[in-house]
């Protein structure tokens, strides 16, 4: 099942707050897990920020002390403490880490997954995403989620279906190793192993072996190469198989992508200039008191919504 | 699929002697027992609030009451209706009115997917779109759509009339068995096995009833029968390039 939503605000807001209450409607869709993928104000060239989660057992002191190390061999530095938050029902320490490096990304992520037992959720200049164990609430809660200011963000509750309860199967996904580039997705796909030795052949990497952070990466690479949100989310619905209504985020906009039988529904309204989509409707109408305007997203169809605070160059190109 | 709008204030002038609830803060389990008491001693009940909440008047018995919901409902709206009216001021989700035996349900706005899936009997009048596989495996009963129906209309569809007046997605009518499907307006495919037939005599003379009693008017073009030619009746495994509806 699965439940998903977005939010784009009009300039910044409580966006972390917003989630939450609309995510919290649809715990009958996916009770197992939750994430949110945020983007904040943007931070400065060279700045990145890290989410990871060190697993159950690691000592966090140890393991930061030799991530801060592996960062310094890769001529970065912490710009500041890092964060430290204890997961729901003890499933590891989470990390959120402020670093200024300005070696490419994929160096910076070595450096850091290569003290054991650290995953990163992910890394961005504004993306951050938090993903545990446990429904919107009491992921919200104990993440400090509720207080989080941003211009927008998705979020996703987990019925597991292809892969077992786990904190780093939750959605949603990090494109590695492109910065600020997230997805959550309701569906499964029935090509993933072929896309995924296809993809391995042009030495893209993963964390997992979920199908929905294959669609991330995928459509990373393709922005990476010059392609539009638009075009690469046109090509996805030509390449890949099975069931999908997925939403992807980079730090300039919402694009949704549906296979042609888009039997996942998804919702969309638009109050004044926020956009809002969900996969129910009742999850939308928990955060608007006023009567909505919705519609449904086609059968075999592409949406992009861009962000307002987006400029308009990137608005133009987007809507191409 | 467009939808529209619903305000409280499309609620019609009747009903002076209505009963009215409020939603909010009541679980289905409970708001359901609410209506299916009240249903039994008045004419009108509104309900205030749905709030695109799932599983909303279900199981209703037959009554001369009238349930209108204000605002849009969620998934399985009026399932397993066994006599009950109710009217629908905005969209209603997934499954609207799915396995219901009687009665009737009107929505104001549009249908999500699969809409009268498995009905029975009854009648359902949706005045915007519906979704797609809008009557699907419906086993009787009648569905009147005023705008078009998504694609897999009418698939498997085994008795029952399921009539769409602004066109019709893919697959229209895919592997049906005894139903009937009336569309006026663009249809942009047949499904497996649908036919299109002529319109005769008893189809005219029944179609005009209808339109006549639910008071909508006259489509502008054609009506068109699609039928179920029955070549999917008896399975031939030499014939698998047929069963492929999508």
């Amino acid at each position: 099942m699965c439940g998903q939503c977005g939010f784009i605000l009009n300039g910044t807001g409580l966006i972390g707050q917003l989630l939450t209450a609309s995510e919290s409607a649809m715990v009958h869709r996916g009770p197992d897990s939750t994430g949110f993928a945020l983007y904040g104000e943007e931070l400065a060239e060279d700045m990145i920020i890290v989410r990871a989660r060190l697993a159950r057992g690691v000592d966090p002191d140890i393991a930061i002390e030799n991530i801060e190390h592996n960062v310094t061999a890769v001529r970065g530095r912490f710009v500041s403490e890092p964060q430290m938050t204890n997961g729901v029902n003890g499933s590891g320490t989470f990390l959120r880490i402020l670093v200024n490096c300005s070696e490419p990304p994929a160096l910076l992520l070595d450096a850091i997954e290569s003290v054991e037992g650290t995953y990163v959720h992910s890394m961005g200049r504004r993306l951050e995403i938090i993903k545990d164990v446990g429904t919107a609430e009491e992921v919200a809660a104990c993440h400090g989620i509720l207080n989080f200011i941003g211009t927008h963000g998705l979020a996703h509750s987990r019925l597991a279906t292809e892969s077992t309860v786990d904190v780093e199967l939750s959605h949603p996904f990090w494109a590695r190793p492109y910065l600020d580039v997230a997805i959550v997705h309701n569906g499964q796909l029935t090509n993933y192993y072929k896309m995924r030795h296809l993809m391995s052949q042009r030495k893209l990497k993963f964390l997992t072996e979920n199908d929905s952070e294959l669609i991330a990466v995928y459509i990373a690479e393709q922005l990476s190469e010059g392609k539009t949100l638009r075009e690469a989310l046109w090509k996805s619905i030509a390449e890949l198989d099975g069931v999908f209504t997925y939403l992807l985020a980079t730090d300039t906009a919402i694009g949704c992508a549906t296979d042609p039988l888009a039997i996942k529904p998804l919702v969309v309204t638009e109050v004044g200039s926020t956009v809002a989509m969900a996969t129910e409707e009742q999850a939308l109408r928990q955060v608007f008191d006023t009567e909505l305007v919705t519609e449904y997203v086609r059968e075999g169809s592409v949406t992009v919504w861009p962000v307002e605070a987006a400029t308009e160059r990137e608005k133009s190109a987007y809507s191409a | 699929m467009p939808n529209d709008t619903s305000t409280e204030t499309q609620l019609p002038e009747i009903m002076p002697d209505a009963v009215h609830i409020d939603a909010e803060g009541l679980d289905a389990q409970e708001l359901n027992r609410q209506l299916r008491n009240l249903s039994q001693f008045h004419s009108y009940v509104v309900v205030h609030n749905p709030r695109a909440r799932h599983n909303l008047g279900i199981g209703l018995e037959s009554s001369s009451c009238e349930i209108h919901f204000l605002g849009s409902v969620g998934y399985y709206c009026g399932g397993f209706n066994a006599g009950a009216n109710i009217v629908v001021h905005g969209n209603a989700g997934w499954g609207l009115g799915e396995a219901m035996a009687s009665g009737r349900i009107v929505v104001k706005g549009s249908t999500a997917w699969a809409a009268g899936a498995g009905m029975r009997g009854g009648t359902i009048i949706i005045e915007g779109d519906g979704g797609p596989r809008t009557g699907i495996a419906m086993k009787g009963g009648d569905i009147f759509v005023i705008g078009s129906v998504g694609f897999m209309s009418g698939f498997m569809a085994h008795r029952g009339k399921l009539v769409a007046l602004g066109g019709a997605g893919d697959a229209l009518g895919a592997s049906m068995y005894e139903g009937r499907i009336f569309v006026a307006g663009p249809v942009a495919s047949l499904g497996a096995d649908a036919l299109e037939r002529e319109l005769d005599e008893a189809d005219l003379r029944e179609l005009s009833k209808d339109f006549e009693q639910l008071g909508l008017p006259w489509p502008q073009e054609p009506i068109r029968k699609i039928e179920a030619e029955g070549r999917l009746w008896y399975f031939d495994k030499h014939e698998g390039r047929i069963w492929r509806s999508i």
